[in-house]
């Protein structure tokens, strides 16, 4: 599941995320990794499902100036109708349109980022996670890139800054208990305990999810079990009182 | 505590703004000329005196059935700029900006008239003065911006002020200017008096014809005390609150100006509440009411600027909580008037129980109270020349300014500089781009000139400190007409040290005699300077005189341009370095430029960093901007970052503002951060939310003051996403930036039902 391709030294965030509040306990500095295993109907952070670098295009903020145009070498970007269009699968991710774009219209999603490189961008708000912050790697599913991860995480510890993981689990477990022995806490989603309901949600199996989650409990790390609920999707009682017996 | 008011204090609350005496300016002017019309060859120190004493005299003494306080302070929408009621100009439906009689014309007549001896640098400067006011690149306002000795009346009386002048009296028995002075401060201490004993024969009549037996008790209550403290200092809460209206009403009747500030109110109280509580005379909630009644009596002088002070450390710096904090921060709740304007001064053991009603007030959403960091302020206070034991006893005058209770006069607002409309100068070779009027530069330069980003910064730093110079120069010379013609001898006779001296406040008769020059549109500016370098020196996109045009034609055909230099260039708030360490190279420059230098009143100088709401009226004036500002748009709030380009939340721009020391900002400084209602509904946040504030303080910061916003605002924030991208949004397990929601969330929860406190 993991690919090789994921475990090498660099790993592409989608933003780091500064003052997060909702992410763990305390002022929360939050990396989201981009590329995901579950394709949630309702997800949230919808960009971060891919795991390579992107193009938004915001169409409303385009003035249809056509600077983009000029600049694209591989015929991303042209006018039907007088109207400014993105295709996407041409575009080779070159970046120059973004830097031509002076509107704003078109922004980067993703940058890749080494362990190094990430560590210093997660420095400056040091002095707001006393009482209780810190750091929080979150996505798409920051435990595609685990050995990233622990390394990233290592050096975080070193600076006495507290760790927290939010995860989906559906991550093989050799991999996700890498991180576990230096993580402060974990944010676990179980997004619907029904295994064919689950994998109607989100495309995927739940049992490698409940499996991560028994054999997360036995270890000393505190867990905030986090379901999210989708009017109509996943809330009904049935489904709570069996999650409340796992 | 209830958030209901008590019937009495509800009929106070509803009529508030009730007590316009349509005949009172012109009574006091009447009062006034005649009294110099009798007097014609004393001193103008005495005849202020005399025109004092005849309006207190002959003026209307009323007391309503309801009252539980005597005064009355005349309801007035606007401050004016300085004692103008007694010249046959004032006409105070005449006033500009909103807020003040900006009245540097006549000023400067006086000016002149009074010194025939100026060179004609020192009249250059006069007209630039004047011409920068007109275009944007100066205000000033003076007279006001005072903490009086509140304390003083409180404890010793009146009595006691006439013992303290008849002891210098007699030790100069000989006939001066210094016996005039003391002549003039006895006979308005003498109106006082009278003028208070009016009040209780007002309210023994008044308590005679009631027919309300609770009425009748709470007036002749007021009878005595008045009575007390025509003379004496206090005997009770009660009557040190009824001491503290009278004596503001008299501070407000003779200078009209605004910021006449009270000081630690709850730190001067609290020995009379304690005293009563233990005498068993007095219950809280009776206490909050006087408070409530105290708030009232303010609340009718709108934007006056009366700041109340609250919290802070005791006289050997050791904090501890105040009982009556916390009823004051209740009363701003309840109440909610934009007056009086409440200070906190901050302090990191605050109890949890104090900090969550200080929460509760500023997530109602008015804006109080702002939150000082004591220890920062107590330094930068040192740092003006302070002693130590007086810094610890700083309240705050109009906005942020601290000062020394009843023993400093800093001219808060002696005059602020627009460094914006610095830069459209010096690239429009002078000539305001609006106007087209001509100022003095120090040095000219053609734009294409220019072959350095380097060049250009120096140059303008050095234009910046020369514009500077130029207004100090002007207000030197303007501020001295003040003493001599609209001296102020009531508030002087209670501050320390005019007595001693018999010297007028305004003239250095206080302890610490200090000036201040203030700052506006440094974001702006700093923004600008980066747009510069990139755009002109490291791209080449556009040259300077091209870049001027494009200002000239305020980006109309530019939008290219204008988005780029929005979009594309680092800006202050972000935490982004190379904005940061310029915003603290200007920031310290400008300190370090007039900072302890001596003033003609014998004090020194001290910067702040606020600006009021000039940065809207400077902004009317000061033409587009290279950071993409278009022509008349408000410029950045005091050290805030330019609105909407904070992108990176408040941490960021907390670091960005905390680059640079704020104890050198000894007149204060503001940073606001705006936050949406809903925030505060989660208990998380509300603990992340002193987390935030205390790292602010842990990383050197002086003030913050919070906005807490609502539907309105999310509405126009749709409309206008640029002007809003650093509003925070509570979506639904996560907080966001509501611009960066798409439009059917940001409908969702534009249409959350609102719920309100009903007072």
């Amino acid at each position: 599941m993991l690919s090789n391709d994921l475990m090498k030294e660099k790993s592409n965030i989608a933003r780091v995320q500064r003052f997060s509040i909702d992410d763990g306990p305390g002022i929360r500095t939050t990396v989201f990794f981009k590329g995901c295993p579950l394709r949630c109907r309702w997800c949230h952070n919808p960009e971060c499902i891919g795991p390579g670098i992107d193009i938004q295009f915001r169409k409303p903020i385009c003035v249809n100036c056509g600077a983009c145009v000029s600049v694209c070498p591989a015929n991303a970007h042209c006018f039907q109708d007088g109207k400014h269009v993105y295709q996407r699968d041409n575009c080779q991710f070159c970046l120059n349109c973004v830097k031509a774009c002076w509107y704003n219209a078109l922004e980067i999603c993703g940058e890749s980022y080494t362990v190094d490189s990430l560590f210093s961008q997660l420095l400056p708000d040091l002095p707001f996670f006393r009482s209780g912050g810190g750091v929080t790697l979150s996505g798409g599913e920051p435990l595609l890139y685990c050995k990233f991860c622990s390394e990233l995480i290592k050096k975080l510890k070193s600076m006495q800054i507290h760790i927290a993981i939010d995860t989906c689990g559906h991550i093989a477990w050799e991999n996700m208990k890498l991180i576990l022995e230096y993580a402060d806490l974990i944010l676990y989603d179980i997004k619907c305990i029904d295994g064919a309901l689950h994998k109607a949600l989100t495309t995927q199996d739940n049992q490698l999810i409940l499996d991560n989650f028994n054999k997360l409990c036995k270890y000393p790390v505190p867990v905030w079990l986090r379901i999210p609920l989708i009017a109509g999707l996943n809330d009904n009682i049935e489904l709570m009182i069996r999650t409340a017996t796992i | 505590m209830t958030a209901v008011l008590s019937p009495q204090i509800k009929t106070l609350f509803e009529n508030t703004y009730k007590n316009y005496d349509e005949s009172a300016p012109a009574h006091q002017k009447m009062e006034y000329e005649r009294a110099f019309g009798k007097n014609p060859s004393q001193s103008r120190c005495m005849q202020i005196a005399e025109g004092f004493y005849a309006y207190l005299s002959n003026k209307n003494v009323s007391i309503q059935e309801y009252e539980l306080f005597a005064g009355k302070l005349q309801h007035n929408d606007v401050s004016a700029s300085m004692p103008h009621r007694t010249d046959k100009t004032f006409d105070p439906s005449n006033y500009q900006d909103g807020v003040y009689d900006a009245n540097l014309e006549l000023e400067i007549k006086n000016c002149l008239s009074d010194r025939t001896d100026l060179n004609q640098q020192q009249i250059s400067s006069l007209r630039s003065l004047l011409k920068g006011i007109q275009c944007g690149l100066y205000k000033r306002w003076p007279g006001g911006h005072i903490i009086g000795g509140y304390e003083r009346v409180i404890k010793e009386g009146y009595q006691g002020i006439e013992e303290r002048i008849r002891k210098e009296l007699s030790a100069n028995p000989v006939q001066t200017i210094r016996q005039e002075y003391h002549h003039a401060m006895l006979r308005v201490v003498d109106a006082a008096k009278k003028y208070i004993s009016r009040y209780a024969a007002a309210a023994k009549a008044a308590a005679l014809a009631s027919k309300n037996p609770a009425c009748k008790k709470n007036l002749l209550h007021i009878a005595d005390a008045c009575e007390r403290i025509s003379v004496n200092g206090a005997g009770s809460f009660f009557e040190a609150i009824q001491a503290v209206i009278l004596m503001h009403e008299m501070l407000t009747i003779e200078q009209p100006c605004g910021s006449i500030s009270l000081g630690r109110l709850d730190w001067l109280l609290e020995p009379f509440y304690l005293a009563d509580l233990k005498k068993g005379v007095i219950t809280i909630e009776e206490a909050e009411e006087m408070i409530e009644a105290l708030w009232i009596k303010l609340a009718s002088i709108r934007q006056g600027y009366q700041n109340v002070t609250i919290g802070g450390c005791d006289e050997n710096g050791v904090y501890r909580e105040n009982v009556l904090t916390r009823i004051m921060l209740m009363a701003s709740k309840k109440l909610r008037f934009d007056q009086p304007s409440l200070s906190l001064r901050y302090n990191k053991s605050m109890s949890s129980q104090l900090w969550e009603e200080v929460l509760q007030l500023i997530e109602s959403g008015g804006g109080f109270p702002n939150l000082f960091h004591d220890e920062t302020v107590i330094n930068s206070k040192v740092l003006s020349g302070v002693s130590i034991y007086d810094a610890y006893n700083y309240g705050i005058v109009g906005c942020v300014e601290p000062s020394v209770c009843q023993k400093e006069c800093a001219n808060t607002e002696e005059l602020r500089i627009n460094w914006a409309k610095v830069l459209e100068l010096i690239m429009n070779d002078g000539k305001c781009m609006i106007t087209g009027e001509t100022f003095l530069l120090k040095e000219h330069k053609s734009m294409n000139s220019i072959s350095s980003f380097k060049e250009f910064y120096q140059w303008y730093k050095s234009e910046l400190l020369y514009t500077i110079d130029i207004g100090i120069m002007a207000t030197e010379l303007l501020d001295p007409a003040y003493v001599k013609r609209y001296p102020v001898p009531f508030l002087s006779c209670t501050m320390d040290g005019c007595i001693e001296k018999a010297c007028d406040v305004y003239g250095g008769g206080t302890i610490y005699n200090l000036s201040s020059i203030n700052h506006a549109a440094m974001a702006n500016v700093v923004d600008s300077l980066l747009v510069i370098k990139e755009m002109v020196f490291e791209l080449r996109l556009i040259n300077l005189s091209d870049l001027r045009e494009v200002l000239i034609n305020n980006f109309i055909g530019y939008e290219d341009l204008q988005n780029f230099a929005k979009n594309k260039c680092g800006k202050f708030g972000n935490g982004c370095d190379e904005a940061d360490k310029m915003m603290a190279e200007l920031a310290q420059m400008v300190c370090e430029h007039v900072n302890g230098r001596l003033n003609y009143r014998g004090g020194v100088y001290q910067t702040g960093m606020y600006s009021v709401h000039d940065h809207a009226i400077m902004g009317l004036r000061t033409a587009a901007l290279p950071d993409g500002r278009r022509s008349g748009a408000a410029l950045s709030n005091s050290l805030s970052p330019v609105q909407g380009n904070d992108r990176s939340g408040p941490t960021a721009v907390i670091r960005s503002v905390t680059e640079f020391p704020h104890e050198m900002f000894g007149n204060g400084m503001v940073l606001d951060l705006k936050f949406t209602p809903s925030f505060f509904k989660n208990i998380y946040h509300r603990k992340v939310f002193r987390t935030l504030v205390n790292t602010y303080f842990d990383l050197g910061g002086m003030e913050i003051q919070f906005n807490v916003i609502d539907r309105e605002t999310l509405i126009a924030a749709q409309a206008k996403p640029e002007q809003y991208r650093n509003l925070l949004v509570r979506v639904s397990g996560f907080s966001a930036y509501f611009v960066d929601l798409y439009k059917a969330l940001q409908d969702e929860i534009i249409n959350r039902t609102e719920h309100r406190d009903v007072v």
